[in-house]
């Protein structure tokens, strides 16, 4: 019988519990809806600049594919067939050729400064070299710092080269009296999967704006953590009510920004939006945490504002868009493991691309949950004493 | 003056010493490189699902093996192929169909088919004209086997197949070094980036000082106090750094300084300018960190400038990292003159002229000093 009470009471003091809890979540929830855009750094932070962010990271990468890059081009031929060469490049999607005459210095020149990302060599006596067999070699050289306008440029060019060799096969064969057997022709057909728009700078687009989201999370949450009044008695729910509403408004910010991407790339999406959305409500929770770690285990909200440059790089850099997991040494993988970016990004590319069952969405929810989980043991004692703390912030 | 001047230039460098966060920007990109430790991409798995078994085929397979790139794995099927590529676990697939071979022999066109992770943009362009090129060597080998048996010679057939040998060649960044393509822009803008929160930061804490705001030259000093640091920061980034990742680096220690010192000089006059702008050492934080990827993304070496909207370019050329990023490049890693680099120099200092201006120009509007003067003019006028 005393057991039985005994539980009964238990069970009574922990619904009381519960009951509290949600009482002062509500209270602050409700408290913090109502004063939300009181402040200019809460527009600021919440909707301004993530919006111009968004519009001038998708202003820089607009064309996805690059084209008419200027080549240069240093013609000491002059024949017939190096000028076929030059115009057939000129006309090909990805180079637009300009002259240097016979200037090579001033055409380096121009290269080294990137005002040109390539530069074609047609050596002297070229046509002739190549009816006599003497096998000239046109060079072309790119810019492999400048990578993307480097690669870009000479895309056309072995193309252009392998189809002046089949013409020229013949007349070669003919001219030394023998008939070419037929050869072998295997076509290479390289194509790229999950490039959902033929657009290949949209994955750098689609990460920096799922980047960009977190550090807009960390550092409101270290701000609000910062300016909450130290008067009031703080404690766990009152915390939380004050952090669900931005939870809310940057998951549909990220959503919002992703269609927006997705309809200007004119991009296919193969999963579901749910799932989308379930990812980055919890996505949202892990940066959140972030936020309260840095808040927690620094002296002034300033110090906080400090490692968030810290974040920035790490994530960007081991998020896997800058260099794939799979091409990254073991310490690069493991650094990339830690990062919350890594999952979400990876789970929301599968989503748009990929075959990414609804189990695999879980999983990916139940790692981002392990951040605040481990979040809050580490900071249980230190957080309340780091809300109480006075600072001044200039 | 020159005495309140030192006074004010040793008490920052030595603050700075004494509390090095500065060095927070050394961990960091310490951090970020380790994901470049391997200079290019090596031994990347990639599947190759062989569905012919013949002599023909295993060639072919031994020859992508030969790749340093990349890594052969085989597969007996193409299902389960995918269904790694699909969680990540390849990078490419690449099919050899069946009677690959007896196709061969009888001269009919065979198509290989491949497919790379276009999520990665670099590494795909990089593995794709590996294999193009490794594909490139086969048809070779196949065909001149073919024209030998046919009665030409060795030589005969180089003319036949190649009658020009056209050839591209990589400059600035020898086997494609990933750090190289990335490292020069992002360094640049690390480093204005951190001396940007660092002035303005001293600009502000100067103008709330309890006691009042101090003379000019307090604040000349004090900024100029932070040029020591950065200046070494600069000689570490772009002197040291390419060593330890090993990619080109040609500027002399001198050149370094003297491309690091205008950058530094024209962040100062963009500090200015954010001072009047932000007024509030949280609002720097709240702003600037989310500038870095925009920044790093309009310098124009990971995406040309030609490329973007005319508006952006504009954006881009307010930068003076933008600037500073093309004459270090240019001349650190591309082996340009400095002497070339005057109109780089020029326009980073001109920016940092204009914005140092219009900050001092905004202090003097709220100040009221802009008011005073022409109210003294007008009267002076009616006088």
């Amino acid at each position: 019988m005393a057991i039985r009470k005994l539980i009964f009471y238990r069970k009574l003091i922990s619904k009381q519990s519960a009951v509290d809890f949600m009482h002062a979540f509500h209270r602050s929830f409700d408290n913090e809806i109502v004063g939300i855009f009181k402040h200019f750094t809460a527009h600021w932070l919440m909707w301004i600049l993530p919006l111009v962010i968004f519009v001038l990271i998708s202003s820089i990468f607009y064309r996805g594919v690059l084209f008419d890059l200027p080549v240069g081009y240093i013609d000491q031929d002059n024949s017939v067939l190096s000028r076929e060469i030059t115009r057939n490049l000129n006309a090909a999607a990805h180079a637009n050729l300009i002259n240097y005459d016979n200037e090579l210095s001033q055409a380096e020149h121009d290269l080294e400064k990137s005002a040109i990302y390539a530069l074609l060599y047609i050596p002297p006596n070229f046509e002739a070299d190549v009816l006599s067999g003497r096998q000239p070699t046109p060079m072309l050289y790119y810019n492999a710092l400048y990578y993307s306008a480097g690669l870009y440029s000479i895309m056309d060019y072995s193309g252009l080269i392998a189809t002046l060799n089949e013409q020229y096969r013949v007349t070669l064969a003919n001219k030394i009296g023998l008939t070419t057997p037929p050869l072998i022709k295997i076509n290479f057909n390289y194509d790229g999967l999950y490039n959902s728009s033929g657009n290949s700078m949209y994955f750098q687009q689609f990460s920096a704006v799922v980047h960009l989201l977190q550090l807009f999370v960390v550092s409101m949450t270290i701000h609000l953590l910062g300016n909450l009044p130290k008067h009031t008695r703080l404690s766990y729910p009152f915390v939380l009510g004050k952090l669900a509403p931005y939870t809310i408004w940057y998951t549909t910010l990220l959503i919002f920004e992703i269609a927006l991407l997705v309809f200007f790339s004119d991009a296919r999406v193969s999963g579901s939006p749910i799932a989308m959305l379930i990812v980055v409500f919890f996505y949202v929770i892990a940066a959140q945490s972030l936020g309260i770690l840095l808040f927690s285990f620094t002296q002034t909200t300033i110090d906080a504002y400090m490692y968030i440059g810290l974040l920035v790089g790490l994530a960007l850099t081991y998020s896997g868009i800058m260099v794939p997991e799979l091409a990254m040494p073991w310490i690069a993988r493991l650094i990339s493991s830690i990062e919350p970016l890594t999952y979400a990004l990876n789970k929301l590319f599968d989503l748009f691309l990929r075959h990414a069952p609804y189990l695999s969405v879980l999983k990916t929810c139940a790692i981002l949950m392990i951040y605040p989980i481990i979040i809050t043991v580490l900071v249980r004692k230190r957080l309340v004493r780091r809300l109480y703390r006075k600072e001044t912030l200039t | 003056m020159i005495k309140l001047f030192w006074t004010a230039f040793i008490r920052l460098s030595l603050r700075l010493l004494g509390r090095p966060m500065w060095l927070l920007l050394l961990i960091s990109v310490s951090l970020m490189s380790l994901v470049y430790s391997n200079g290019t991409i090596i031994d990347l798995p990639i599947a190759v699902v062989d569905m012919d078994h013949t002599t023909s085929s295993r060639d072919l397979i031994r020859s992508l093996d030969t790749s340093a790139k990349i890594k052969v794995k085989l597969y007996d099927n193409s299902w389960q192929a995918y269904q790694d590529i699909n969680e990540r676990k390849l990078f490419a697939v690449i099919m050899i169909p069946r009677n690959f071979e007896k196709r061969l022999l009888s001269g009919e066109t065979i198509t290989i088919p491949a497919y790379g992770d276009a999520s990665s943009r670099l590494v795909n362009g990089l593995i794709q004209r590996d294999l193009q090129t490794i594909y490139q060597q086969i048809l070779t080998n196949f065909n001149t086997k073919i024209m030998l048996n046919n009665g030409f010679s060795p030589q005969q057939i180089s003319i036949i197949l190649s009658p020009i040998k056209g050839q591209t060649e990589a400059l600035y960044n020898a086997g494609v070094s990933f750090a190289a393509i990335t490292l020069p822009g992002l360094l640049v803008m690390l480093l204005q980036h951190s001396f940007l929160i660092a002035s303005t930061r001293t600009n502000i804490t100067l103008n709330s000082l309890p006691q009042g705001k101090p003379p000019k030259i307090i604040f000349i000093g004090s900024l100029c106090g932070l040029l020591p640091i950065w200046l070494f920061l600069s000689l570490v980034l772009f002197g040291l750094w390419p060593w330890i990742l090993g990619y080109r680096q040609l500027a002399t220690l001198p050149d370094i300084l003297m491309m690091s010192l205008p950058l530094l000089l024209g962040t100062l006059g963009l500090s200015k300018l954010l001072t009047e702008c932000l007024r509030h050492i949280e609002m720097i934080y709240l702003t600037l960190a989310f500038l870095t990827t925009p920044v790093f993304y309009l310098s124009g070496t990971i995406w040309p400038l030609d490329a973007m909207p005319l508006w952006v370019q504009f954006v881009s050329k307010l930068l003076p990292s933008t600037w500073a990023t093309n004459m270090i490049a240019g001349v650190n890693q591309m082996g340009a003159n400095l002497s070339d680099n005057w109109d780089n120099i020029f326009m980073i200092l001109l920016l940092g002229f204009i914005y140092g201006s219009l900050g001092i120009f905004i202090a003097a509007l709220r100040d009221g000093r802009v008011r005073r003067y022409f109210r003294h003019r007008f009267k002076h006028r009616l006088h």
